[in-house]
């Protein structure tokens, strides 16, 4: 069953455009200039249940008005969206107990009290019995490593600490899907990785369906089965992450590490394809129809190191990008 | 019941907001103390000369003073159109969209838990305050049964009045991103309009607007009915119109807060 149906969904802002300068503002005071920016276009899609979506794309492109109007705060200006059969922006009770939102730039818990404090409101505004109260929030504190932080005022945490709060504090009335908007931004590389992990393991555990966007390919490719990609408000890309290579015929990348001095006949060859030098360590970027014939005659040049790896997604992805706005 | 419990909740939370921090606590009532007294000495000043103000007795004005100091702090809801365009403009408001809470409610139970720390240190204040103050017969205090249950529920409907008027200026927010200019304005002339800096009865000629006006709702007829200067019919006069202001304000709210929630783009990211 699809748990979220959305179908040319449209919305757009009008935005007050100023000059630059004194001379800007003041014009501006008497008279106003607006233009008409379109964030999201006609977009349409569906996820399945326990379906782990991710969305990719620019500042900018339209993914988090995306998800606010599935989240039900903005109004769309045409289209439909359908999410365990209610509409969003009706904000039917019943809808939102069942959902979630984790922002990674903006905080929702109470600042000037600890956590528990503001888990304790919402123990009372989902209306959680006590006990697996108690025992959700031993669990999953215990799982982010943050038990002992429960009853630290929550301005004197770390960010990496607080998201962690954040995250406990979305998914304690275990909706059936949340929304995460770049859940893992400004995070350690440790803390991101806990939080993937404890993601992960929440949609296994309970089935939580998951719409996520990240600029971290590692949040995308870790956790993701499913990405789509928007630029300038339209859907360019729906399908399975391994799909985009196929699709848009990715290159190679070579690594190439030799004891001495390169061939000049062979670096004029292939000078179109180093991506990057640094001293004797070259990665050059290959098609992959010719591999083949590369490997061949870099054997002969006797490297010391040696190794061939599929390009980066977010070097594909970024080349969709510039083929979509050229 | 359940929803009762969830409101219950909020408000327990903003009182412990309240008690964060210990010294802006002292300080206020340390200043709390001050806004109590201070008005005596101005006013001894103002009737050095005279008997009568305006058919005020310096001991009426005193009492009037002091009872509006101290129950604006409970009745007049000043500040929360700050939270609430604050929590507009930067956003904040989401959460309360996404979850199953009603944003009005909330607000309404958060400044009751902020109020009630204040309120219950100030009525301390003035009880100490009082024993001099009635002894000198500064203050009166000959409550009748009837009238303090009028003005018991007068004072209620002050507050929910006082809520609905703050809570649709900062409504304003929806539409006018910055709005402190028109905050700060405004804030003072309704707060005079309340009545919360004289007895309104002293200026004659505004007498017939602040009458048809909600302002004086708040916190000047309560105070009045408490002193004992109303008629049985001007009490129940008064209470009525209280009663239709509450009402219509309520709708306008509902009306503002539906189409504002139209306009809300949850701003950043």
């Amino acid at each position: 069953m699809s748990i979220i149906e959305v179908n040319s969904l449209t919305k757009g802002y009008r935005v007050h455009k100023k000059k630059a300068g004194i001379k800007g503002s003041l014009s501006g005071l008497i008279k106003r200039e607006y233009q008409y920016v379109e964030a999201v276009k006609n977009v349409s899609f569906q996820v399945e249940e326990g379906e782990i979506l991710g969305i990719v794309g620019q500042n900018g492109a339209g993914k988090t008005t995306t998800m606010k109007m599935l989240s039900g705060l903005l109004y769309p200006d045409a289209g439909e969206a359908r999410i365990l059969n209610w509409i969003p922006w009706e904000r039917k009770k019943e809808f939102l107990t069942n959902i979630s939102f984790l922002m990674g730039q903006k905080g929702q818990l109470l600042w000037d009290i600890p956590a528990m404090d503001s888990f304790f409101l919402y123990k009372e505004i989902y209306d959680l019995k006590e006990e697996s109260f108690r025992q959700t929030i031993k669990e999953l504190s215990k799982m982010l490593e943050v038990e002992h932080l429960l009853s630290v005022p929550v301005r004197n945490l770390s960010l990496g600490e607080r998201m962690k709060m954040e995250i406990i504090a979305a998914v304690l009335h275990s909706p059936k899907l949340l929304f995460l908007d770049e859940p893992t931004i400004g995070l350690d590389l440790t803390t991101q990785k806990k939080m993937r992990s404890f993601l992960n393991i929440q949609n296994h555990r309970n089935g939580t369906t998951m719409v996520l966007t990240s600029h971290y390919m590692k949040d995308i490719t870790s956790l993701c089965s499913r990405i789509i990609i928007i630029s300038q408000g339209e859907i360019i890309f729906d399908d399975k992450i391994e799909k985009i290579r196929h699709m848009y015929q990715a290159d190679r990348v070579v690594n190439v590490r030799f004891a001495k001095m390169v061939d000049e006949a062979f670096l004029k060859k292939y000078h179109e394809s180093i991506k990057e030098k640094k001293e004797l360590q070259y990665t050059f970027q290959v098609k992959q129809e010719d591999v083949n014939e590369f490997v061949r005659e870099i054997s002969l040049l006797m490297p010391v190191d040696f190794s061939i790896g599929e390009q980066p997604i977010e070097d594909i992805i970024e080349k969709i990008y510039r083929r979509d706005i050229e | 019941m359940r929803s009762l419990r969830k409101y219950i909740a909020v408000l327990k939370i903003s009182t412990q907001n309240m008690l964060q921090y210990r010294g802006n606590i002292v300080l206020n009532w340390l200043l709390s103390t001050m806004t109590l007294v201070a008005p005596f000495a101005f006013w001894k000043t103002v009737y050095a000369d005279r008997e009568m103000l305006a058919g005020y007795e310096l001991s009426d004005t005193i009492t009037y003073v002091m009872l509006t100091t101290l129950l604006g702090k409970l009745l007049i809801c000043d500040g929360i159109h700050n939270t609430i365009s604050q929590d507009i403009r930067e956003g904040k408001l989401s959460q309360f969209l996404w979850r199953p809470i009603n944003y009005k409610a909330y607000i309404f139970f958060d400044t009751i838990g902020k109020k009630l720390m204040d309120f219950v240190v100030m009525c301390l204040l003035f009880s100490i305050l009082l024993i001099p103050m009635s002894a000198l017969g500064f203050f009166k205090t000959a409550l009748s049964t009837g009238t303090a249950f009028a003005f018991l529920f007068s004072a209620f409907l002050g507050i929910i009045l006082s809520f609905f008027l703050y809570f649709i200026m900062g409504l304003v927010a929806f539409w006018m991103t910055e709005c402190s200019a028109l905050y700060i304005t405004l804030g003072t002339l309704f707060y005079f309009l309340a009545g919360g800096m004289f007895p309104l009865d002293m200026f004659r000629e505004l007498k017939v607007i602040s009458e048809i006006l909600p302002f004086q709702y708040q916190l000047y007829l309560p105070v009045k009915i408490y002193l004992g200067k109303l008629s049985m019919a001007m009490v129940f006069r008064g209470i009525g119109i209280q009663m239709i202001w509450c009402l219509a304000l309520w709708g306008i709210s509902v009306i503002v807060w539906e189409s504002g929630k139209k306009r809300y783009s949850s701003v950043g990211n």
